[in-house]
């Protein structure tokens, strides 16, 4: 892998598991925002999981990225030398009382997070050593597991809290070695977000946060269900009503990332007002936050318009990467629903199937069970220009979504959808109260997980032509007017250079 | 007295010893003043060394001193630097291939994990908290973590419902149950599906009997809908036949299949299989019951009243007992 080296840039993207190594809507928007801002050098910043998790880049780099990164959470870094020591005192009160912010945050205890990030700087006192090894940080740890824990096992405690807090000094050492930028463009809270938080504090530079799902969400609803992490309460202690506690301390940990990231940013983005509000609920400041919608290249869809059949041909398409997420078995089986009323129907499958082989094959597996062998078709990775003019419908079947660019792709394309109830799917497919709203449903959506309920949607504008060219027209006129990269640039043209030109911020290092 | 200071006082005894010896020091009888000195210096030399040695020293500390006082006393010049230095090394360098020696700690503080209050007190009953829609998100979540220890029957349909939660919280959370349920069960059908490939006929029976009951759990646990339910019965069905072809008199497998025919509406074929399955070894108190759900939905009132009566006299629950208690009362009445 070539390796791009530069002294300086001008934005600095911190990138947590996304591009340019992993593909999908969010990649595809960073590449999108790369290539609208020629003028601009671009330093890459990618934090992974662990190296083996990542093949090669997924997208050829524009000539405006000259610099990047990669770094990688749970790499086995070379561990400090164990020796013994003190530990400071008055650093480990500074650690005690952001950990009682986090407990229940306030405006007014807002600036211990200044303070604690200061100490965790390479020069500062909370050193990983000092975290690791010495009798302060000991002293603190067994302290708050007697105040706090409601879970018995004090060795699972004590490794809880060793395995979650190393990463942040992995983080703070990136910051220090991190090149000369003026702006610093973070893609997610998190990891990446906490980075962001320290280079505000380092180097004083404005920080602006793009959100596109809510990190902090994802990964609660994924720790509500993980198995690795024990609950050592016995039938007698345990309050079925309550989570485990070491469950409870993952969770506060990314809200509190979150929450120092929020800090940090000086304009928070959203794609849509539900997220917008998550956001403000979560910590960040209402005055700081806006919402961008994703936008779309619509010269280049729109001309695939004249390439449809006039009536739709019988064809669903998923158009995503094969993950859980995207929920396909239960695409797969409103498609048993489908073919028993309209038995030339085809369910297509277009994207990626890298990801996760253990869900394709189960995808596959399914598809044989229910006897679909021959209406459902696997088509891996497909180009949209050549595949949005021979579909019916678009079907977006996942559990969890933001604002998805594929309805917009096709909305331009002249393709209704059918989508389940997440993110801003309802936004898209109804429009929002108002003008928009008047254009009329450019689809159907339906409940999450609910197979039957997904196929009837299909069947009802698949077989209703008048039904299926109103919500056709609906979805062009929508897209034209809300959803067009152009609107979508100009809104960041506006952030990007407030944050290039603004004096470096004061109240810190 | 540390273990520094004895050392530091027995060696200036014994170099006091030697000054006053060479002529040095004071005009004393040098022979009798060196060896006072010297014998001072021994005994704390000795003192030093009971205490730093592990081991018999420990046990008879008398004998011990005696011991190291004499080498100390009689060994000239060697002897107190010598021990001293034994002393030094000991301390150093502890034994390592004996017994450790236990070393006092403090008493444990109670940590008092089931004692903490702060816990939520609940509001009200678990389904209600989860259909009530201005019930605060995080209650809601918590009644649906809850509720995911009772039994899979009774749970699903419920937590089904959360699916259309407005909170996406509660629905990726309701989701994500449901979905690992499911998974859980067709990855056992996945592993049976490959045992149905051998040639052995007794692991295509089991297999069958397996596949016919995972198909059969999908649908009594509320995991599959409309044409999937349809489905999943129809691969039920035929997993039992095969089986039963090899099997005719399995009591279980009877049983099955008369839930699966009542599943479909159709009754007669239900009640000769329950019938069959008793026949062959049931217990009847597992199969009355379901005997007298097809005898009510055959419009059987009578048949209900009399197997309710026979189940009357073998344990049940409570419900159960509810349930008997109104169709015995109903018998009374009536006749």
């Amino acid at each position: 892998m070539a390796e791009l080296r530069a002294k300086e840039a001008d934005i600095a993207l911190l990138l947590e598991g996304t591009y340019p190594y992993v593909s999908g809507g969010v990649s595809s928007w960073v590449n999108q925002i790369i290539r609208a801002f020629p003028e601009y050098r671009f330093a890459l910043v990618f934090i992974g999981s662990q190296e083996s998790d990542y093949g090669e880049m997924k997208y050829t780099l524009p000539a405006n990225v000259v610099h990047i990164e990669r770094h990688y959470i749970h790499s086995p870094a070379a561990k400090p030398r164990v020796k013994a020591q003190a530990g400071d005192a008055p650093t480990y009160d500074l650690v005690e009382r952001l950990h009682a912010y986090f407990r229940s945050p306030s405006a007014e205890g807002e600036p211990v997070i200044g303070e604690a990030l200061a100490a965790l700087s390479p020069s500062g006192k909370l050193s990983e050593e000092s975290f690791l090894h010495s009798r302060a940080s000991w002293d603190y740890t067994t302290d708050q597991y007697r105040r706090f824990s409601r879970d018995p096992s004090f060795i699972d405690y004590f490794w809880t809290i060793r395995t979650m807090h190393q990463p942040l000094w992995l983080l703070s050492r990136i910051a220090e070695s991190m090149i000369p930028v003026r702006a610093v463009h973070s893609i997610s809270t998190g990891y990446a977000g906490f980075l962001a938080a320290i280079l505000k504090w380092q180097t004083g530079r404005p920080v602006i946060l793009s959100e596109h799902g809510i990190y902090t969400k994802e990964r609660k609803i994924d720790l509500f269900q993980s198995q690795w992490i024990k609950d050592n309460r016995d039938a007698f202690s345990k309050d079925p009503a309550e989570i485990g506690y070491l469950r409870a301390l993952w969770i506060r940990f990314f809200e509190s990332l979150g929450r120092m990231c929020y800090s940090a940013s000086d304009d928070i983005v959203a794609l849509y007002e539900t997220n917008r509000l998550r956001q403000v609920a979560d910590g960040a400041a209402a005055e700081r936050t806006r919402n961008i919608p994703n936008g779309i290249d619509l010269p280049r869809l729109e001309k695939l318009r004249a390439l449809r059949p006039l009536d739709p041909p019988p064809i669903l398409c998923l158009l995503g990467r094969v993950v859980p997420i995207k929920d396909l078995k239960t695409f797969i089986r409103a498609m048993r629903t489908v073919v028993n009323r309209m038995p030339q129907a085809q369910g297509w499958i277009a994207g990626p199937e890298d990801e996760d082989p253990g869900y394709v094959a189960e995808c596959k597996d399914l598809v044989q069970s229910l006897g679909l062998a021959e209406s459902v078709k696997f088509l891996g990775f497909q180009r949209i220009d050549a595949l949005l003019p021979r579909v019916g419908l678009l079907v977006l079947s996942s559990i969890s979504e933001a604002l998805p660019l594929v309805v917009l792709e096709g909305y331009a394309a002249g393709v209704p959808v059918v989508t389940t109830d997440v993110g801003s799917c309802r936004q898209l497919v109804y429009g929002l109260p108002g003008d928009d709203a008047l254009f009329g449903a450019a689809g159907r959506v339906v409940g999450i997980a609910d197979p039957t309920a997904l196929a009837n949607a299909c069947l009802e504008l698949l077989a209703d032509r008048e039904a299926w060219h109103a919500a056709q027209a609906a979805g062009i006129r929508r897209v034209e007017r809300y959803y067009t990269q152009d609107q979508m640039f100009a809104q960041y043209r506006e952030l990007y250079v407030k944050a290039m030109n603004a004096p470096d911020a004061t109240g810190v290092r | 007295m540390s273990a520094y200071s004895l050392a530091i006082l027995a060696a200036g005894f014994e170099a006091a010893g030697f000054w006053v010896l060479l002529g040095i020091g004071p005009k004393l009888d040098p022979l009798a003043s060196y060896l006072a000195a010297h014998a001072i210096a021994s005994a704390l030399a000795s003192l030093l060394l009971v205490a730093s040695v592990p081991g018999p020293s420990r046990r008879q500390p008398r004998w011990a001193f005696a011991f190291f006082f004499a080498l100390c006393f009689f060994v000239p010049v060697l002897g107190v630097p010598g021990l001293l230095a034994a002393a030094f090394v000991a301390r150093i360098f502890p034994r390592r291939d004996g017994k450790e020696v236990f070393s006092t700690v403090a008493a444990p503080a109670y940590a008092p994990h089931e004692d903490r209050s702060d816990a939520p007190h609940t509001h009200g009953p678990v389904r209600a908290q989860l259909t009530d829609p201005s019930a605060p998100v995080e209650t809601r979540l918590r009644a649906l973590l809850s509720i995911q220890d009772l039994p899979s029957r009774v749970a699903n349909p419920v937590i089904r419902g959360m699916l259309a939660d407005a909170s996406d919280d509660v629905r990726l959370v309701a989701y994500g149950i449901l979905d690992s349920r499911e998974k859980r069960i067709n990855a056992r059908i996945q592993a049976a599906r490959a045992q149905l490939e051998g040639k052995d006929p007794m692991a295509r029976l089991m297999a069958d009997k397996e596949l016919a009951e995972l198909y059969w759990e999908l649908i009594y646990q509320g995991l599959v809908q409309g044409d999937l339910q349809k489905h999943a019965a129809g691969r039920a069905r035929t997993h039992f036949d095969a089986a039963l072809r090899i099997a005719p008199e399995d009591a279980a497998l009877w049983a099955l299949g008369a839930r699966l025919a009542n599943l479909d509406g159709q009754y007669e074929r239900a009640w000769h299989a329950f019938s069959r399955a008793i026949e062959f070894g049931l217990p009847q108190a597992r199969i009355l019951p379901y005997l007298a759900e097809v005898a009510f939905r055959m419009r059987r009132y009578d048949r209900v009243r009399q197997l309710l009566g026979r189940i009357a006299q073998t344990s049940h629950t409570q419900r159960m007992a509810q349930v008997i208690d109104y169709w015995s009362a109903h018998g009374r009445a009536a006749g």
